[in-house]
């Protein structure tokens, strides 16, 4: 999917804070937001500090999106179990999948075979996004996010965002 | 001076309806014991976050003043956050450290800023002020220059290992303190 596309579609169903910290699967998107003029882009240091300039945001009225790799859910996971989860703070998660189907970089092997197990653990809410989304299915994605007040992580395989 | 009339000194000297991004610990339960304001984020864990939380505010929010009230071993653990403030600059953030040398809440354990300049590193990531004060005297005289200039500033206050009382544990749950401070935003999360 066209990563200019795919922001658009997330700003017309209202998310309007960035976060992150890039991956090579975020290349095209990364470069598109740090030129965007029509939503706050925050370019992290580390993602549990990203985590907590969402947390920050939401409460002063944004709707934030985190970028990042599934590296970082290690480095984050702790900040949104003590943060988003306990406080009822929502937020997107975009979180390119160094996973089962990307093989061959031993760095990312381990957190890799267990993204999806530690997701499980916590009850954290999650889809594989190839590059094919709908903007109704963007649109459950926001409610569900309203509702239920918890972050939602979109998995976003090699190649999903072009 | 010690943290708790450090942090009395800030509140007693706020000029209005600040509001205040607080580190977990006992940072947050001086503080409350000084004053629960209806402005008062607590982290109740997330260390090292506190200032992530408060620019995180500061940026959405730039007609609102933000303070961080943050602790010495808050500032080492989160250390990245020095650079994303010196560089993003939001003139509305005010950074304040407690800094006791020591791990307060897990029973004084020593940390690296008796040799090692938390407000030096903080003028190096580009704060428009950092300075270090060490008495109440100073601290007074300090905090009205904070409110007139636009920021961010950093701002170190060495503060003693006394602990004259503890403050109680936040008695509210993290949605009742989250949502207290999205209505003094006007924000509702429902």
């Amino acid at each position: 999917m066209n990563a200019g596309n795919f922001l658009n579609m997330l700003e017309e169903a209202g998310f309007d804070f960035f976060t992150g910290v890039p991956c090579s699967y975020f290349t095209p998107f990364c470069s598109l937001l740090a030129q965007r003029e029509t939503s706050f882009h925050v370019a992290a240091v580390r993602e549990d500090i990203a985590v907590g300039v969402a947390a920050g945001a939401y409460m002063a009225g944004k709707t934030p999106v985190l970028y990042m790799q599934n590296s970082g859910l290690g480095y984050s996971l702790e900040a949104f179990a003590s943060l988003q989860m306990i406080y009822r703070i929502p937020a997107l998660v975009l979180m390119s999948y160094r996973g089962p189907e990307d093989r061959g970089w031993e760095e990312h092997r381990v957190m890799g075979e267990h993204t999806e197990d530690l997701l499980n653990a916590f009850n954290l809410e999650y889809a594989l996004f190839r590059g094919d989304i709908s903007d109704r299915r963007v649109r459950e994605i926001g409610r569900y996010l309203r509702d239920r007040e918890q972050p939602f992580f979109l998995l976003v395989t090699k190649g999903a965002l072009v | 001076m010690n943290r708790l009339e450090a942090i009395q000194c800030v509140v007693d000297g706020l000029p209005g309806d600040e509001l205040i991004v607080h580190a977990n610990g006992v940072i947050s339960r001086d503080s409350f014991y000084c004053a629960d304001r209806k402005e008062n984020f607590y982290l109740l864990g997330s260390m090292g976050l506190a200032s992530s939380v408060g620019v995180g505010v500061a940026l959405s929010r730039p007609d609102r003043r933000v303070l961080i009230f943050d602790g010495d071993g808050n500032i080492l653990m989160g250390f990245g956050n020095l650079a994303l403030i010196g560089a993003l600059k939001p003139s509305n953030l005010i950074h304040l450290v407690f800094d006791n040398e020591a791990y307060g809440t897990t029973g004084n354990q020593p940390t690296l800023s008796a040799r090692v300049s938390l407000s030096e590193a903080a003028r190096a990531s580009g704060y428009l002020s950092a300075a270090l004060v060490t008495r109440r005297r100073e601290l007074l005289e300090v905090m009205p220059t904070l409110y007139r200039a636009p920021g961010p500033h950093f701002l170190q206050i060495k503060v003693s290992r006394d602990v004259p009382v503890t403050g109680p544990r936040i008695p509210y749950s993290a949605r009742e303190i989250k949502e207290r401070f999205m209505k003094v935003l006007g924000n509702r999360s429902d």
